[in-house]
């Protein structure tokens, strides 16, 4: 059972394991690209739908634009367990054999395993954001109307909305436009209330749910009358800390190899 | 596993280049505008439990219970009148189908509904005066007062729309969401971020049956709009010659044009011409740049302007006028412009004589003595100006 | 109007690659008569893209990629053969020319230059996102180049030594990659509230662009793939992964030399 199990693990370790692999998901990414290019709307609803409830539907009944998707996913799983066995493996093998230089010469050697754990992280905190996040799309709000965040009895208020019209000359296509835009909003639960201001790339976190402003009217000064409103995607997304972790740590890795690719330089002249 | 330990370098790089070559080629294949295999499905005696339109999708969960996603991703349950109220979504979610009182906001929903066959019966309010209506139907019912004029759209009434009490509000315009979800009445935004491709535009009438339950009249349509395709591509088929068509216009220094992606644009191109924009991917009205305007406008042969009449397309010399950078485009100076009349965008009922009008435009020696009903043909010059400009003569 | 003059550096940068080109390709060893035209190059095409940067700040100027990438290839010019003798500099400085010439003629005859920016590319992130991927990519055809120069029949420590420089500019390319990707996922994250945004078919190849080099950097630890297989992988394959993430930048034909 030992030796089944050793040999199992060997396999899953193999380097030329990832180099298929890699070989493998570069290929279906391109056939991905084509894919994508040419049926775009088949994949818009992943970005809020959850990757189960969008292969039931879109998935499932476009297998011939989205089978390299499912072959993405399945090549990614494997790719992950191969990285962790191959790292595991590695990272066992340079803690037993330390040698000299001490654990500043081992961090350094470890830099590369580093970022491999960084990237099953990342993956997994993919994974994990695919299945379980809750997502309220398209939220509208008005001036003066609210949002109730479900299951957390939290209520998200929209008090205005400030928009900044751009003036100059530099940008003919862009006067009067809006170039930056505030909304101010009042976040109410039962501890209390406070306000927050949400713009283009700076969501609002609220009772653990992410608000992210998706779109907004009007956008000019002098186009077709529009009612003043926001859009928001509401999102409960238990993997972002995990996937965020993960660049972090891949980034570290980064990072420390090429602080021992420079040292190593240094030493070589 | 084996496999990996013998895998040779020559060997991968071979099929790697096999593969590639292999999927993009079924990449490429895969044509989402294949409505003629589309349509065969509609000849089945069951329904599709899940069907894709564009950015809509209709997902029939059980006889009781049918998923739509509008044109804002927003997910609405239709349920039968008499069940009771689901638990798992929120009231304003809720349609109750068939759907008996409707408000719309656009020409376009209005003309969806007209195919569908229920505007009499169900339209309740529009947000355009009865003036400027040029469809019979709502034309009378708001004479009669059965249907009402809710007020522009950038400033609904919101008094008269409660008393109009609509079990759907159809809209491009998600403003209106967290007032109608405070009165608990659903909302289904039809304007999608990206542009309607052409088999989402016929298809759109199959997004909204649902709710009328007017699934057969729905597939009658989509079939009717078919066989007009069926019919330009027969029609076009020996052309010799491909015209280049550009549709869009210039607001000041502004730009707008219909992308590639619009069902225009796939329409040109189905028809046997080249659309100068096709490259252009995004939203309906896109804005590019003016230096590509222009450059699409060097070799053009026709131009479909916005504008229309009332807008001030009353000749070439007048849009010359009136945005003067695009005096020099090649249809401006000796080739065709064309604006669409007045209800043009009333008429997407009429989605098949509208795609057989654009045709005989394009390709007008395969339509002998075609009478144009949605564009007008614009002259070089005013007839007033002409007029004037003979008095000057004398 | 101005788009016009960026248009008109370029296709001045274009020429002057060219020139640079024809005289490196030129018997005889001096190298003014490469520099000259190449510092000229190099300040016209970063003119271009100065303007097109000037036309969009603070937001991220669409599909600048084509028109930079030559640009930080003309940079990277004198750094991509430091310390090496001439027999090993010289092919790798011709095969980089040529990269940038057939790229400016990418640019110049399917550019793609007319989506206007749009408001959620105004932060850092887009632009590290841009300047990332386009320094990464060139040091990946950098490394296709060393690798293509390790082909060339000659003794065997000057491949070794090409290879080397190879890995190098791979290694490099991969890391800027990666801090692409990095900054295009937060970007997303903040913008949309997901690291992927489904809608932009380019995030997929540069996804296959990330594991193609990623496998490349795994090569020399497998047995079966040999130095020259390596080599072939690096600049063959390099050159079709590259074309490919060329792909979603180009639009259609244009007249290069028209207004």
């Amino acid at each position: 059972m030992k030796t089944v199990s050793a040999r199992l693990w060997n396999r899953l370790s193999s380097i030329n394991l990832t180099v298929a692999l890699c070989l493998l998901l570069t290929m279906d990414l391109v056939w991905g690209y084509f894919c994508l290019n040419r049926r775009t709307a088949l994949f818009t609803p992943l970005n809020d739908l959850g990757l189960i409830p969008w292969a039931q539907t879109y998935g499932s009944h476009n297998l011939l634009a989205t089978g390299w998707f499912f072959l993405l996913l399945t090549l990614l799983a494997l790719l992950a367990v191969n990285t962790f066995a191959c790292t595991t493996s590695r990272v066992a093998q340079l803690l037993r054999a330390k040698g000299p230089g001490g654990w500043q010469r081992l961090a350094l050697r470890l830099a590369p395993h580093v970022m491999h754990y960084g990237l099953i992280v990342i993956l997994a905190g993919y994974l994990c954001s695919y299945l379980f996040t809750q997502v309220l799309t398209s939220s509208t709000l008005a001036p003066g109307s609210h949002l109730s965040l479900p299951g957390a009895g939290g209520q998200v208020q929209l008090l205005a909305v400030e928009p900044e019209y751009y003036q100059g000359e530099r940008l003919a296509f862009w006067k009067n436009e809006v170039i930056a835009l505030r909304a101010r909003l009042l976040l109410s639960d039962n501890t209390g209330q406070r306000e927050a201001f949400l713009s283009c790339n700076r969501p609002v976190r609220f009772q653990g749910y992410s608000l992210h402003l998706i779109d907004f009217a009007p956008k000019s000064l002098n186009g077709m009358k529009m009612k003043t409103r926001i859009d928001l995607h509401v999102r409960k997304d238990p993997g972002v800390a995990l996937y965020l972790a993960g660049m972090a740590l891949f980034s570290l890795g980064l990072i420390l190899y090429f602080y021992q690719w420079i040292v190593h330089r240094e030493a070589h002249r | 596993m084996r496999m990996f330990n013998i895998l040779r370098p020559g060997d991968c790089i071979l099929a790697m280049a096999a593969l590639i070559i292999l999927l993009t080629a079924a990449g490429c294949n895969n044509d989402p505008s294949a409505t003629s295999s589309a349509a065969g499905k509609n000849t089945d005696k069951e329904r599709p439990a899940f069907l894709q339109i564009g950015e809509f999708a209709v997902n029939r969960i059980s006889p009781e219970r049918t998923e739509v996603r509008d044109g804002a991703g927003r997910t609405l349950v239709l349920i039968p009148r008499e069940a009771p109220m689901p638990t798992d979504c929120a009231p304003s979610q809720v349609v109750r189908v068939p759907v008996r009182r409707v408000a719309a906001y656009g020409a376009f929903d209005v003309a969806v509904l007209r195919a569908l066959g229920v505007l009499e019966q169900t339209l309740v309010g529009v947000t355009t005066p009865k003036e400027r209506w040029h469809v019979p139907d709502v034309k009378r019912g708001m004479e009669s007062g059965r249907i009402a004029f809710l007020g522009d759209a950038a400033s609904i009434d919101y008094e008269r729309l409660k008393q109009s009490e609509p079990e759907l509000v159809l809209t491009w315009d998600p403003s209106i969401i967290p007032l109608m979800d405070d009165l608990h009445i659903p909302v289904a935004v039809t304007t999608t971020p990206q542009a309607m491709c052409l088999n989402a535009r016929m298809r759109f009438v199959q997004f909204l049956a649902p709710f009328f339950h007017k699934e057969p009249e729905a597939d009658a349509f989509f079939a009717r709009i078919d066989a007009a395709l069926r019919d330009i591509r027969a029609r076009t088929a020996g052309a010799t010659r491909q015209p280049k068509v550009m549709w869009g216009d210039i607001y000041e220094k502004r730009v707008m044009v219909e992308p590639g992606n619009a069902w225009v644009g796939e329409l040109v191109g189905l028809a046997q011409s080249n659309y100068q924009f096709e490259d252009v991917f995004g939203t309906s009205c896109i804005e590019i740049t003016v230096e590509r305007f222009l450059y699409s406008g060097q070799d053009a042969d026709i131009f479909f302007t916005y504008r229309s009449r009332d807008m001030g397309a009353t000749s070439k010399a007048a849009l010359a006028r009136l945005n003067p950078l695009i005096k020099d485009i090649a249809p401006l100076k000796n080739g065709r412009a064309y604006a669409p009349l007045p209800h043009y965008s009333q008429s997407a009922d009429k989605l098949d004589e509208i795609l057989t009008e654009i045709s005989a435009i394009l390709h007008p020696e395969f339509y002998p003595d075609y009478q144009l009903h949605y564009f007008a043909e614009l002259p070089d010059v005013d007839p007033v100006a002409v007029k004037e400009k003979s008095h000057d003569h004398i | 109007m101005s788009m016009i003059t960026s248009h008109t550096a370029f296709q001045f940068a274009a020429v002057l690659y060219a020139l640079a080109l024809a005289a490196a390709l030129a018997p005889g060893k001096r190298s003014l008569p490469v520099n000259l035209p190449l510092a000229a190059a190099i300040g016209c095409n970063l003119l271009a893209v100065g303007l097109r940067c000037h036309q969009a700040w603070p937001m991220l100027p669409m599909h600048l990629g084509p028109v930079a990438l030559p640009l930080c290839l003309g940079l990277f010019y004198p750094l991509a053969a430091r310390n090496c003798e001439p027999s090993l500099r010289r092919p790798t400085q011709r095969i980089l020319l040529a990269v940038v010439v057939l790229l400016t003629a990418l640019a110049l005859c399917f550019p793609k230059d007319f989506y206007l920016p749009f408001l959620k590319s105004k932060t850092l992130l887009a632009h590290g996102f841009l300047w990332f991927g386009v320094v990464g990519k060139a040091c990946f055809i950098l490394s296709a180049a060393w690798a293509a120069n390790a082909l060339l029949p000659r003794q065997s420590s000057h491949a070794i030594s090409a290879m080397g420089r190879s890995h190098r500019w791979a290694a490099l390319g991969f890391s800027l990659w990666t801090a692409s990707m990095f900054s295009g996922e937060l970007w997303s994250y903040l913008g949309w509230g997901t690291p992927v945004v489904w809608e932009d078919p380019a995030l997929t190849l540069t996804m296959a662009a990330w594991f193609f080099y990623g496998c490349l950097l795994h090569l020399h630890l497998t047995r079966s793939w040999s130095q020259t297989h390596r080599a072939l992988y690096a600049s063959l394959g390099g050159l079709v992964m590259l074309t490919l993430t060329c792909l979603p930048d180009l639009g259609p034909f244009r007249i290069p030399f028209g207004l």
